[in-house]
């Protein structure tokens, strides 16, 4: 708001005797509102995901049991499991308290080249959640221990988790060792190591909920509002016309009234004519 | 008396659009006034144009008014401001020779078919089953008519205030309009009160300009008119002075003594043209205040002196004068004035500027409560077209906030009202970098045709400009080149492997026509006004198409018209506060209550799920 009055007494005025510094205060009003732009998308997160829920996404390569890992976290049959590779071709979501926190659980189709065009859409959509996700975990096939398949290796490195399943099926020594700090072993048959990675992402989820300060923005429609903010205000420079400038600015300031309720033009000229001698 | 269809009270600034626009569009006009001698004078500031005011000018001009060609042929200073910022924000402006303008006005309105020219002063209104039917002089006579235009400016009941003396009149030396002011009073119509100054005018001859800052127009000056081909009044220099620490005490130990320090002065003034007085009392920090000392002609003995509008008596005012540089001998021909007048809430009209109240009577200019010669002219123009239109059983023409500055103020004054002298500022226009001064043509002409306001030697010259602008846009898209072509050519570019068009480089900050004709030798064809309307087409398109959104849903909000019966009681889940706002207000469409300061998003929602319940979706 001070940086669009400052631009706007500068072109409305244009023949007044401005302070010469009035371009280099309403660029840094600029910067600086971007910075708590910025500040705030970064909490922003934490305040949509308790309103909306953290998405946990669960990927891996075929037949690996993720849809088995599931229903054993869910405590119920939500996704079809079979030992055919490529059963599951959708996204299946499952929505459920885990310790006080709302948590969306995201089983989706194996990563492999795909039999078909509805899996090929199946794997589409998997990358796609995997992206969208707060946290991955990916499930690996234990008895395939320690070898990353060499296309899974870009999502593990950036999978909260890596899982190992099937642990009912490997030797006790195989087990320990991964316990120890590549992944967790767990069995979806047995339950084994389900408690622990139950209590894993419990602890994930509530550093990630109750991050710092309290977020102003917990709705998705006023996230995407910020992030128009963000992007419009980072196109400004001060090298720009003024009345570029503050087009991005208007555009900035439209954006912010969209979450923080109106703001006038009337309040801008009142800031103006307020800080500004001016006029004849 | 055989009746006219269309009659214009007030010869300002107003009025002459007023009764240029219905003459022609087609109606039988007149204009009556009480002297014919003063039919387009400058009662204040000598200059037209500016920041804002600029691109009114301009948007009158391209519905073929007078205000620019006039001043065309009066300008003895043209400058365009804000040359160093983009083209959007460009403000034309003019120092006029006051009484060359004055002739001007009056030789156009002389050439202008179906206008008659009458000297009277209106005393009342005539009415025929609740319409207004026409006007009464004092003269005893009575002028019938099918549409009226009252823009009697500060003449309702003007009070001017010279120190401790208080004079009733319009201007100085002219009787204010009283017996009018009653009758739109007793028609129930909400009136306020507002004021505004003058700063004293001085003798040219007894100031020293060679201490001054000389201020020179642009050589050559451009036009304001796109149908002046060059300007042949001799032009002349301008000067700045200023206040000093000591002017500043002597204001500041009479400052009692104005009608506005001393209460007697209740309406507001407007804070962008405060008095000196005011500048002193309220910024004292600030150790002086710019004056530009501006010529009121190429033979007037008298400068005007721009910044010190004042209401102190004239003795403190010859006192402080000749503490400024330039100044210490001045000789004072008239002495400023600060002067109160009545307004009618402009709520009260249409956005036609038709009133709510009186069927068939239209108002323009300071008597809707703004200031300036520009923005009376452009309210004129459009209350002159729809008081044609309505004479002739059309409908109303409207503009609207993304066409045109003077649709920005006419819905800023129907739907926000004011509450002091409204001014145009380009800080108004939401789609400041569609509307600008450069095409306001390219906006408005072809609506302006479309109406029936454009005479044939606009509409040709029109004709051509667009087809050469046509064929010069297709050129700069065909004209094609590779970014390593553009970098050797000293163009910084990505060097992406893209192609990009001539008229895509021109959307770059910074791009220039003569670089990109370097490149492609055929851009040096175009002419040089259609290549610069083209490169600043180009530089906006960018921020042009993503602002396109928000016109359109701007426009679906226009859209959806209020029946002109609502009745506000019946809307439920509003506030009461919203409730007196938009039963005061009545706009017209849903965009217009959604802009009416005070209203939530709610209670916008609540009154558009009443108005699609009711079915009555149009009122139009």
């Amino acid at each position: 708001m001070k940086a669009l009055a400052l631009l706007e007494a500068s072109i409305d005025f244009a023949d007044e005797e401005l302070p010469p510094e009035i371009e280099a205060e309403a660029a840094a009003a600029v910067r600086d509102v971007l910075a708590q732009v910025q500040a705030e998308l970064a909490k922003a997160g934490a305040g949509i995901r308790l309103r909306e829920g953290l998405l946990l996404a669960i990927i891996g390569p075929p037949n690996v049991g993720k849809s088995s890992l599931l229903n054993a976290i869910a405590g119920r049959e939500a996704a079809i499991v079979s030992s055919i590779p490529g059963t599951t071709r959708d996204v299946v979501e499952v929505s459920l308290d885990l310790g006080g926190f709302p948590v969306t659980l995201a089983d989706t189709a194996g990563l492999r080249e795909a039999a078909d065009a509805i899996e090929a859409e199946g794997v589409r959509r998997a990358r796609g959640l995997a992206e969208r996700a707060d946290l991955t975990v990916l499930v690996l096939d234990g008895r395939g221990w320690p070898d990353i398949p060499a296309d899974m290796r870009d999502i593990a490195a950036d999978a909260a988790l890596v899982v190992w399943s099937k642990a009912d099926l490997i030797a006790d020594g195989a087990q320990r060792s991964m316990d120890s700090g590549s992944g967790f072993a767990i069995s979806s048959k047995t339950g084994f190591g389900l408690d622990a990675l139950r209590q894993t992402l419990l602890k994930l989820a509530r550093e990630r909920l109750s991050g710092g300060e309290a977020a102003i923005v917990t709705r998705h429609r006023h996230w995407e509002a910020l992030q128009n903010v963000q992007a419009v205000l980072e196109e400004w420079s001060p090298a720009l016309e003024p009345e570029v400038q503050a087009h991005l600015i208007h555009q900035a300031n439209r954006g912010m009234s969209r979450i923080l309720g109106r703001s006038d033009i009337e309040d801008v000229l009142d800031l103006i004519f307020s800080e500004f001698c001016i006029g004849k | 008396m055989t009746g006219f269809d269309v009659i214009v009270v007030g010869g300002g600034h107003a009025g002459c659009e007023a009764a240029a626009a219905a003459a022609r569009a087609g109606a039988a006009t007149a204009l009556i006034t009480h002297k014919i001698e003063t039919i387009g004078e400058m009662s204040c500031n000598p200059a037209i144009g500016g920041v804002g005011k600029g691109h009114l000018v301009r948007e009158i001009d391209a519905l073929d008014g007078l205000m620019a060609r006039v001043i065309d042929q009066a300008g003895i200073q043209f400058r365009m401001l804000n040359r160093s910022k983009g083209p959007a924000v460009w403000g034309p402006r003019a120092q006029a020779d006051r009484q060359l303008y004055k002739q001007a006005m009056q030789r156009a309105l002389a050439e202008t078919e179906n206008l008659t020219l009458i000297a009277d002063p209106v005393e009342d209104l005539l009415f025929q089953g609740g319409e207004v039917a026409g006007v009464l002089g004092a003269s005893g006579t009575q002028y019938p008519a099918r549409a009226v235009v009252i823009t009697t400016g500060t003449f309702l009941r003007g009070v001017i205030h010279l120190g401790e003396e208080q004079t009733p009149a319009g201007r100085v030396g002219e009787q204010p309009a009283v017996p009018l002011a009653q009758r739109i009073e007793a028609a129930g119509f909400c009136m306020g009160r507002l004021k505004t100054g003058t700063p004293a005018r001085l003798v040219r001859a007894s100031i020293d300009f060679a201490v001054c800052e000389e201020q020179p127009g642009d050589n050559p000056p451009e036009p304001m008119s796109w149908m002046t081909d060059r300007v042949s009044v001799p032009q002349i220099s301008c000067f700045i002075t200023h206040t000093r620490p000591d002017t500043h005490d002597i204001i500041r130990a009479n400052v009692h003594r104005t009608a506005m320090y001393a209460g007697r002065l209740s309406g507001p003034g407007p804070r962008y043209c405060p008095s000196v007085e005011d500048k002193v009392m309220r910024f004292p920090d600030k150790g002086h205040h710019q004056i530009f000392l501006e010529p009121e002609g190429l033979e007037s003995g008298l400068v005007y002196p721009n910044g010190i509008s004042t209401s102190l008596p004239a003795d403190v005012q010859e006192q402080f004068l000749r503490t400024i540089p330039g100044l210490e001998n001045v000789q004072i021909a008239r002495p400023g004035y600060a002067i109160e007048y009545d307004y009618v809430d402009p709520r009260e009209l249409l956005p036609s500027l038709e009133t709510k109240r009186l069927p068939g009577l239209f108002l323009a200019g300071q008597i809707n409560g703004t200031t300036g010669y520009e923005e009376a002219a452009a309210q004129g123009l459009v209350a002159g077209l729809n008081a044609a239109r309505k004479a002739g059983g059309l409908e109303a023409a409207v503009f609207d906030r993304a066409e045109a500055y003077l649709g920005v103020m006419i819905d800023d004054l129907v739907t926000r009202g004011v509450d002091e002298p409204y001014r145009m500022f380009t800080s108004r226009a939401e789609y400041r970098l569609a509307l600008r001064a450069d095409n306001a043509d390219q906006r408005l002409t072809a609506k302006g045709i479309a109406l029936d306001l454009v005479g044939s030697a606009r509409r040709q010259a029109f004709a051509a400009k667009r087809q050469a602008l046509d064929e010069g846009g297709a050129l700069l898209r065909a004209s094609i080149a590779t970014p390593n072509v553009l970098q050797n050519a000293g163009l910084s570019v990505n060097q992406d492997g893209r192609a990009r068009s001539a008229w895509e480089c021109l959307g770059q900050p910074k791009a220039d026509m003569a670089e990109l004709t370097a490149i492609w030798p055929d851009l040096g064809q175009l002419a040089p006004p259609i290549a610069a309307q083209l490169a600043i087409d180009a530089r906006y398109q960018g921020y042009l198409a993503r602002e396109q959104a928000d016109v359109e849903a701007y426009r679906r909000d226009e859209a959806l018209h209020l029946p002109h019966d609502l009745d506000y009681a019946q809307v439920a889940g509003i506030s009461t506060e919203e409730r007196q706002k938009l039963a005061r207000t009545r706009p017209t469409t849903l965009g217009g209550a959604n802009r009416i300061p005070g209203m939530t998003p709610a209670g916008v929602v609540a009154l558009l799920r009443h108005v699609r319940r009711g079915g009555r979706k149009t009122a139009a």
